[in-house]
C-alpha cells in the first residue's frame, strides 16, 4: 500500500474554477493530493457528508478567497468544519487586496486578524507548502520503517521522455503566476474604466 | 448533567435565556454564545469550544438569518463536524415550542401579540388534531 501524502482540500468559488485547477495541478506536481469538489465530488452524493470526510482526511484547508467566493455560503461552511476539527486554513487572495478584502462589504470577521497571502507573494506560499509536503512525507515514511523519502517521490511516477517532475513543476507555476498576473491586469484594467466612466 | 449550545444575537438575548431556564428544567445546561459578541472580537474559537462540550444545539435566528448571517452558516458546519444535531428556533417553526415559551415570549420581550395569537391558535389546533389521533 502506497504512502499518504499531504492533501489541500481546495475551496473556491465556482467562478474561480480555471485558477483552483492551476493550483491543484502545481500542488499535486509538488507531490500533495488534493480535493477539488469540481473533479473529485462524484455526482449525486450526499455533498456535506463527503466534504466533511474530505477535510477531515486533509492536512490544510486552502482558501481562495476572492468577490465572488464572499458571497458564498459554503466559505463559513467550510470553515466550520475546519475549525471544528482544528485543521489550519490558508486564505489566498485572489482578484482583491488585503485592503480591498477588509473594506469589503461581505467581509467576515475571521479574516480581520488573519494574515492572507496576497497575490504577489504565491511563490513563497509555494515554497511553504513544498517544505510542509517534505516533511509530511517524511513523517509517512518514517512511520511506515521506509527510512527518508524525497517529497516529490511519487508512486508511478516517472520520468517522461526525459523531462522530470521538476520540470513539469517549473512549468506548472510559471502558468500559475503568468495566469494570476494576466488576471490581475486585467481586474486593474477594468477597475481604471470603471473609476474614469 | 448533559450541555446544550445555544447560538443567539444580541435583539433575541432574552429568547435564548428562556431557552435556556427550558433546557435546564429538563436536565441541559445551557452553553449560550453570542454572535455578535463573537463578531465584535473576531474571534470564532468560543463556538468551537462550546460545541464541542454539548449533546445538541440551537441557532436562534429567524429562516433569512440563516443564509445571510455566516456566523449561523459557520456553526451549521462545526455543528455538523462534530456530529451534533443542530436546531434553528425561529419564529418560523415557533408551532413547535411549549406553549409556557410562547406566554413567556409575550410577557418578557414584547413578542407581537398578533404573532402571538397565531402561534397560540397554530399550537390549540396541532394539539386537538394530537387529542384526535
Amino acid at each position: 500500500m502506497g504512502l499518504a501524502h499531504h492533501k489541500v482540500f481546495l475551496s473556491h468559488s465556482r467562478a474561480d474554477t480555471g485558477v483552483a485547477k492551476l493550483l491543484r495541478h502545481c500542488l499535486e506536481l509538488m507531490g500533495g493530493t488534493t480535493f477539488l469538489d469540481v473533479v473529485d465530488l462524484p455526482a449525486g452524493v450526499t455533498m456535506r457528508s463527503k466534504l466533511i470526510a474530505e477535510i477531515r482526511n486533509s492536512q490544510e484547508m486552502l482558501l481562495l478567497i476572492s468577490p465572488k467566493f464572499l458571497e458564498s455560503r459554503w466559505l463559513d461552511w467550510e470553515l466550520g468544519v475546519a475549525e471544528a476539527i482544528s485543521l489550519p486554513v490558508v486564505p489566498i487572495l485572489f482578484g482583491m487586496t488585503t485592503t480591498e478584502l477588509t473594506s469589503h462589504p461581505k467581509l467576515r470577521d475571521y479574516f480581520l486578524e488573519r494574515y492572507c497571502i496576497e497575490l504577489g507573494d504565491i511563490e513563497a506560499y509555494l515554497d511553504q507548502l513544498q517544505m510542509r509536503i517534505s516533511e509530511f512525507a517524511t513523517k509517512q515514511a518514517n512511520t511506515a520503517g521506509r527510512g527518508v523519502v524525497a517529497s516529490r517521490t511519487r508512486d508511478g511516477e516517472e520520468d517522461v521522455d526525459g523531462v522530470t517532475i521538476e520540470m513539469y513543476l517549473e512549468d506548472a507555476r510559471l502558468e500559475l503566476k503568468e495566469s494570476l498576473e494576466r488576471y490581475e491586469a486585467a481586474r486593474q484594467l477594468r477597475n481604471r474604466k470603471r473609476n474614469q466612466g | 448533567m448533559t450541555n446544550a449550545f445555544i447560538s443567539y444575537d444580541d435583539k433575541r438575548a432574552e429568547l435564548a435565556q428562556l431557552l435556556a431556564d427550558y433546557l435546564k428544567e429538563r436536565g441541559q445546561a445551557a452553553l449560550l454564545v453570542s454572535r455578535d459578541e463573537i463578531k465584535r472580537s473576531g474571534d470564532r474559537s468560543g463556538i468551537t469550544a462550546a460545541m464541542q462540550k454539548s449533546v445538541a444545539s440551537y441557532v436562534i435566528a429567524e429562516p433569512d438569518d440563516v443564509g445571510l448571517d455566516p456566523l449561523v452558516v459557520f456553526t451549521i458546519g462545526v455543528a455538523n463536524a462534530c456530529d451534533i444535531p443542530v436546531k434553528i428556533v425561529s419564529l418560523a417553526d415557533a408551532i413547535e415550542w411549549p406553549v409556557e415559551i410562547i406566554n413567556e415570549l409575550v410577557k418578557v420581550i414584547g413578542y407581537p401579540e398578533k404573532i402571538a395569537a397565531r402561534v397560540h391558535s397554530a399550537v390549540r389546533d396541532t394539539e386537538a388534531l394530537s387529542a384526535v389521533s
